[in-house]
């Protein structure tokens, strides 16, 4: 059984929130560690995989999504541990879900798995499709190292922050250009430039503290294809509150700036877009920077959806 | 023999009508049900530009496409959502199907579906651009909407736009049209046209009609299609006229082909000419004898790509390419047919306009012109009763609205049931990018039901859908916020999430909305209406009004 945040957890994330607005040394170097080849491919797995989770079969060749018939190829399951969550879903731990698996030999009712999978049919209750699985007495120490080692999220985390110059927490608005598809997708085909390959567009980030809007802003660069595909800009700036990893523009090509000059700071990537939830982990990475290595994670952390463990 | 099986199969037919009748008035006469499904409840991305496909056989199953991010959802970039309904649109599932590999986590866009004749096979086309692939048109199809992989290629074809598919009987076949803006190599501006094939999968070769004839002066930016049981098959297009000078404002014609032989005629879609005539008037004639009949000529379009009006057109985008065309099931001969399409007009930013031939296209009249308003479709059911949808944009003192209306008529739009579908506000803080609401919704019928699919925004307040509102996500009506999938605390706030465009279906039966009786009682009587909720700014509250947004016979 997963704890479920409560007002407490929402107290400290919020009161570390409020604490970084911080400069972030531009040269640390983690130290990363290689790991058993059996633990690393199913690190590979949850990253990849859209859904990632622990889950007691509950019946074979059964189904708990309306309009899928149960077959020889489908179980129900109940997850207690969700590891890979959609933004659109979150956590489903404690859920019905039905997995399509390619076969059921080796499975029965009341066993422990992990379960690597991607997207199949979400309605009133989900359905997804493995990938692959393991069963939990063997992958479940594993993971946890993965999740807490050197080559987890805390471990890309600081790999990260090594060339970011700012994290803020604040809020995205694009409000002078809006991009449209079908003029992006031309500039992305057509301008083959190393480095950021997809057209520049100018945003401002309003900063805020503790949810509440502060007088100052930052404008940055953001590469327009994220407008589209991160779901957490495509939430109506007044219902935002992130945490933005902030790089210089330096070596970007000027040119691919679609509306008015370079500003000097730009978020990259997906990664660089973080919910506040976030902020408590980010917080402890950053606090290990000036020795470039990290500590060790909390004993009692249950890794849930990405949350970085603090 | 015959005549007793065909007195029993009117039996059964009867029966079923009957029951499917009851089944509507038992239910309500409108509903417009939120697409998200409940699971998918956190979502917050924008959902413009939706498409419905009606299977032909199973009452029950629709399935339906917007602009669908599948990142993090479906396989990473990999794999893009449609949505499928198993029990005629009352509720809805995402499920991961469209093929989308490559760049950074984009929608597909311009989706459109459609199920084949028979309702074996469900066909997808939609634009996705890949390295060296640029504005793809890609074709996939499954038999198995539910499968748990993704649909399989048929085609791809390099620089399309605005793409239509048509899926039509050829003698237990699916006959598969995919119409667009086939952008030339060359740059020559005829860029309508239709791909087609039989049967098509992985490596069947399309036949490739052009439908543009004449020279004109820019590129055509779509082509929509409709076909009549007859083995008629329309398609509308527009085009820029090369003889008025396009600098500052775009031009447009409005042109209908035809063909009568499911495509296929030794010269496919010049069934339909201009009959010759002197060159009047002299600047945009109509009558030079080629094939394709212009409807409207060199009708003004305020192109705006960007949405840079801003609420003067309610956050919208306007691109030539709003267009419908649609047959009447009633008439034997396929001769009846609708056309709407979208222009300019004065102080209107945007108007839309349905026009109706009775002789197959060669002559056209004007039945209705809406202004301010945008994405038209039209659809005929099997009463002969013209369907059409469109949102308009409501100037209110608060917040501009997009209003979604659908009117229905038997007599040419002299008289019409008017249904207010949704009444949404068109806020700043919604457009992420754009489309806004998107160019594009659909209108279709089965039997003498009109069913349909448009984009709005999401935020729940039941004063915004005087028709009802079914929602499947977690929301509260009466605070009008968007809930968390989960409850966080038991406070409304706490749950709150943010609000965005989404897709909503509706499903307008044949009879007159329960509601009306009392309406008509309270009119008659010169009495206030009976209690009901409160109404947006835009709409008074009076009972007659109340009786035009219900839809209700006057």
């Amino acid at each position: 059984m997963i704890k479920r945040p409560g007002r407490a957890w929402n107290a400290v994330v919020h009161a570390c929130a409020c604490a970084i607005v911080v400069a972030v040394p531009s040269l640390v170097h983690a130290q990363l560690i290689t790991i058993d080849p059996m633990a690393d491919s199913l690190g590979k797995l949850r990253r990849t995989s859209t859904f990632a989770f622990q889950a007691r079969i509950d019946s074979l060749h059964a189904s708990t999504v309306k309009g899928i018939a149960a077959s020889s190829h489908t179980i129900a399951v109940t997850p207690s541990a969700s590891l890979q969550c959609p933004h659109a879903v979150g956590v489903y731990s404690n859920e019905p879900v039905t997995v399509y698996v390619a076969d059921t030999t080796g499975l029965a009712p009341q066993q422990e798995w992990w379960f690597f999978a991607s997207g199949w049919i979400i309605g009133d209750h989900l359905g997804v499709r493995s990938v692959a699985r393991f069963r939990a007495s063997y992958a479940d120490s594993l993971l946890k190292k993965d999740f807490l080692g050197p080559n987890g999220p805390r471990a890309q985390l600081l790999h990260h922050l090594e060339d970011t110059v700012f994290v803020v927490t604040g809020r995205l608005a694009i409000d002078s250009v809006r991009p449209n598809i079908a003029a992006a997708i031309p500039r992305i085909i057509n301008q083959r430039v190393s480095g950021i390959s997809l057209p520049l567009t100018i945003g401002t980030v309003m900063l805020t503290q503790g949810g509440i809007s502060l007088d100052s802003t930052i404008n940055i660069a953001v590469p327009a294809a994220l407008l589209l595909s991160v779901p957490l800009l495509q939430v109506a700036d007044a219902y935002q509150h992130l945490l933005f990893l902030l790089h210089v523009t330096l070596n970007e090509p000027g040119d691919l700036v679609i509306n008015g000059p370079k500003p000097l700071f730009m978020i990259r990537s997906a990664d660089d877009v973080l919910p506040i939830a976030d902020s408590a982990g980010v917080a402890s990475v950053i606090a290990q920077l000036p020795k470039g290595r990290l500590g060790e994670p909390p004993k009692d952390f249950v890794p849930q959806c990405g949350v970085l463990p603090p | 023999m015959w005549r007793v099986a065909a007195v029993r199969r009117r039996t059964i037919v009867r029966g079923v009508t009957a029951l499917v009748v009851v089944a509507d008035v038992l239910h309500g006469q409108v509903r417009v049900v939120n697409m998200i499904p409940p699971m998918f409840g956190n979502e917050t991305t924008w959902n413009p530009e939706p498409s419905i496909a009606v299977h032909p056989t199973d009452r029950g199953l629709l399935a339906a496409s917007a602009f669908l991010l599948g990142t993090d959802v479906c396989e990473g970039t990999a794999v893009s959502p449609i949505l499928v309904s198993r029990d005629t649109g009352a509720t809805w599932s995402i499920v991961c199907a469209l093929p989308t590999p490559g760049l950074a986590g984009m929608p597909p866009s311009d989706v459109v579906l459609r199920w084949g004749t028979r309702g074996r096979r469900l066909y997808a086309a939609f634009i996705w651009s890949l390295p060296d692939h640029p504005q793809s048109l890609q074709l996939f199809s499954t038999d198995d909407v539910f499968a748990p992989h993704p649909m399989q290629f048929v085609m791809g074809h390099d620089l399309v736009d605005q793409p239509d598919l048509l899926v039509i009987d050829r003698k237990g076949h699916d006959r598969v049209m995919v119409s667009g803006s086939y952008k030339n190599a060359d740059s020559t501006p005829q860029t309508a046209a239709i791909l087609w094939a039989d049967d098509p999968k992985r490596g069947t070769a399309f036949t490739r009609i052009g439908l543009e004839h004449r020279v004109i002066g820019g590129q055509n930016f779509a082509v929509r299609l409709a076909a009549h049981p007859s083995g008629r098959v329309y398609a509308m297009y527009d085009a820029v006229p090369a003889v008025l000078d396009t600098s500052n404002t775009t031009f447009l014609d409005f042109v209908v082909a035809r063909d009568d032989l499911l495509g296929a005629s030794k010269n496919p879609f010049e069934a339909l000419r201009e009959q010759p005539r002197p060159s009047t008037p002299p600047i945009c004639p109509i009558g030079d004898g080629l094939p394709g009949v212009r409807v409207v000529r060199c009708r003004p379009f305020a192109y705006d790509a960007f949405g840079a009006s801003g609420n003067a057109f309610g956050f919208q985008r306007r691109l030539p390419v709003l267009m419908s065309v649609a047959t009447d099931p009633t008439d034997r001969r396929g001769n009846t047919v609708y056309v709407a399409w979208a222009d300019s007009s004065g102080a209107d930013h945007q108007r839309v306009t349905v026009a109706k031939s009775s002789d197959g296209g060669q002559r056209w009249g004007l039945l209705l012109s809406i202004p301010n308003a945008t994405n038209p479709s039209v659809a005929v059911d099997n009463l002969g009763r013209l369907g059409f949808l469109f949102q308009q944009l409501a100037i209110d003192s608060t917040a501009n609205r997009w209003v979604t209306r659908l009117l229905v008529s038997r007599d040419n739009m002299k008289h019409a049931r008017e249904y207010v579908l949704a009444s949404t506000p068109a806020l700043a803080a919604l457009v992420r990018v754009q489309p806004y609401i998107g160019d594009w919704v659909e209108l279709h019928t089965r039997g003498s039901e009109f069913l349909g699919v448009f984009s709005a925004a999401n935020i729940p307040d039941s004063t915004n859908f005087p028709n009802g509102i079914v929602y499947q996500r977690r929301v509260s009506l009466k605070s009008g916020r968007l809930l968390a999938r989960q409850p966080v605390d038991s406070s409304v706030s706490g749950n709150q999430i943010a609000p965005s465009i989404d897709p909503f279906f509706f499903r307008v039966g044949p009879a007159e909305s329960p509601g009306c009786a009392s309406l008509r009682r309270a009119v008659r009587a010169g009495t206030a209406p009976p209690p009901l909720t409160a109404l947006p700014h835009e709409i008074s509250d009076s009972a007659t009004r109340r009786m035009t947004q219900l839809g209700c016979d006057r």
